[in-house]
Parts: C-alpha cells; structure tokens; sequence
C-alpha cells in the first residue's frame, strides 16, 4: 500500500527537544549569543556547539562572530527560513495533538 | 489569558534584570538627586542621570555579559520598553522640574499656600515611574521601591518633610538592595569563556 500519509511528518530537526528549546529562544529575542543560550538551554557547551552548527548548516540559523572587549563572542539569529519552519512546524504538531484521542 | 509567547517572553525579560545593577543605577541616580537637593545644589542633581547613563552600557558589557552572555529582545519587547521609558523620562523631568520650583520659591522667601503638598509630588512621581518600570520591566522589587517613594511622600505631607528626604531614602533603598544583589550575582556568576572546554 502507498499514498500520502494522513498523519503528518514532524521536522525533526525541529522537533529535537535541545534544538527546539534554542529555536524557541532565538524566535523571542533579536538575537543572542553562545554564552546567553548556554545558561538559558542549560545545556554543555559541546552539544550546544553542535545543535546550534547544525541548525545553521540547515539555514535556520544565522551566525555572526566578532570580538568585543578583547573576547570572541558568537552571536545566533532566527533566519526567516527558520522562522517560516518554526512556524510549520507548530502548526503541524497542532495539527496532530488535535487528533490525537483525549484519553 | 495570556498567551504561552507573551508569558515566555516576560520570564525572559524578567530574568534579564536579577543582576541588580539596573536597582543600583536608579538608586544612585535618584540619591544624588536628593542629596543635591538636601545640600542645596540642585543643577547638580539635574546633571546626576546624564552621568550616569553613559555608564550603564560599558559597566554591563564588563560585568554582566561575560556571565550571563549578551542578547537583544525582540521588537514587540523593545517597542514595549521603549514605550515606557518615555513615561519614565517624563516623569523624571516633572520631578526634576517640581524640584527647582519648589527650590526656586523656598529661595525667594514667599510663603506658599499648600507648599508641603508640592513638596511631597517629587517623591510621588519618582514612585509612580517606579511602580511602572516594575510593572514594565518585570522587576519585582521596584514595586517595593514604589511604596517607599509613595510612604515617604505622604509623610513629607503630613509631616511637612524636606522633599529630598524621601529621594534619599527610597534611592538608599534600591542602591543599597542593588548593590546586594550585584555582589550576590558577581559570586555565584563566574565569567564563561565560550572558546574555552
């Protein structure tokens, strides 16, 4: 048997609990650096190294690297590519709660 | 009901402000304000915040943004903060405004009809635009300095008080819980270097 599939697929790379607790920061704020996200996702600074690498492989995410006061800072921004598949995103995990049977 | 987005983004907001040091500012700024007033140097009080604004920047990158890292809100955010510093500017130049009048008057020697009451609104207005960084901010101890401004206010009334006392215990008051909570934060917040592993 084939055909579309009624339920629909979740993005994963969205959907990862640590990627999507940063997305959901990054959508409130303008921007915000590696050291903010760090104490907000409470996550180690290696895996928020890769989360973060590749939600910008993926075009989500926006980097921008410079020095202030003599300390490199890294600095994250919501994409309007991000932004539109955040935004799918939520509608189709709406979409699937509201089918999903209440007991 | 709020919405999950509109509560996310006052946690954030709140959260940004448990350093202390925006309680230290104030505080200074509204004790130099009244110590002026008290020691009879009124410009000097009126010069106090644009001493200290230029500060409030490089003393944050410095102290803050190494441990809790640096990030800018959103528009909504901003427009919303925008919004009510404006209400705060004016509220500080009515009681800066109120300050040399009453200076101005006491100087002239005139006896004034209903002047204690005049003398306690300086203190009022400085409640009124602490009770709306609170509420705007999401800080919940300016409320608390709110009260403090708008007790001692009515005691400059009834009392008939120097209007630069309650200035100067309310701006004690935050500058001293400031002061508290930077030392707290500066111990328990290490500087994270984020090349480091």
């Amino acid at each position: 048997m084939s055909g579309d599939p009624v339920v629909p697929d979740i993005d994963t790379l969205v959907h990862e609990p640590a990627r999507l607790r940063l997305l959901t920061y990054l959508s409130l704020l303008e921007r915000a650096d590696f050291v903010y996200l760090l104490g907000q996702s409470g996550l180690s600074k290696g895996n928020l190294s890769v989360q973060m690498g590749k939600l910008s492989a993926a075009g989500l995410v926006q980097v921008d690297k410079e020095f202030v006061d003599n300390r490199p800072r890294t600095t994250y921004a919501l994409t309007r590519a991000g932004r539109t598949r955040l935004a799918r995103y939520r509608r189709t995990l709406a979409a699937i709660l509201a089918a999903l049977p209440r007991k | 009901m709020m919405s999950a987005a509109v509560d996310l983004q006052n946690r954030v907001l709140k959260s940004s402000w448990n350093d202390g040091l925006i309680d230290l500012f104030a505080g200074i700024g509204v004790l130099l304000i009244g110590l002026s007033w008290q020691f009879d140097l009124v410009p000097l009080g009126s010069i106090a915040p644009a001493l200290l604004i230029p500060v409030w920047q490089p003393l944050r990158r410095r102290l803050i943004e190494p441990r809790t890292g640096y990030m800018e809100f959103g528009e909504r955010t901003r427009l919303r903060l925008s919004r009510s510093l404006l209400t705060m500017i004016i509220l500080g130049v009515g009681t800066l405004a109120l300050g040399v009048g009453i200076y101005l008057y006491a100087a002239g020697g005139v006896p004034m009809a209903g002047v204690t009451v005049v003398a306690g609104l300086p203190a009022a207005l400085i409640g009124l635009a602490a009770l709306i960084a609170g509420n705007s901010f999401g800080i919940p101890r300016f409320p608390l300095y709110a009260l403090v401004f708008m007790v001692g206010a009515a005691a400059t009334i009834l009392l008939g008080l120097e209007p630069a006392l309650p200035m100067m215990a309310g701006g004690a008051l935050a500058a001293a819980s400031g002061a508290l909570l930077l030392g707290r934060f500066l111990r328990d917040h290490p500087v994270i270097d984020e090349q480091a592993q």
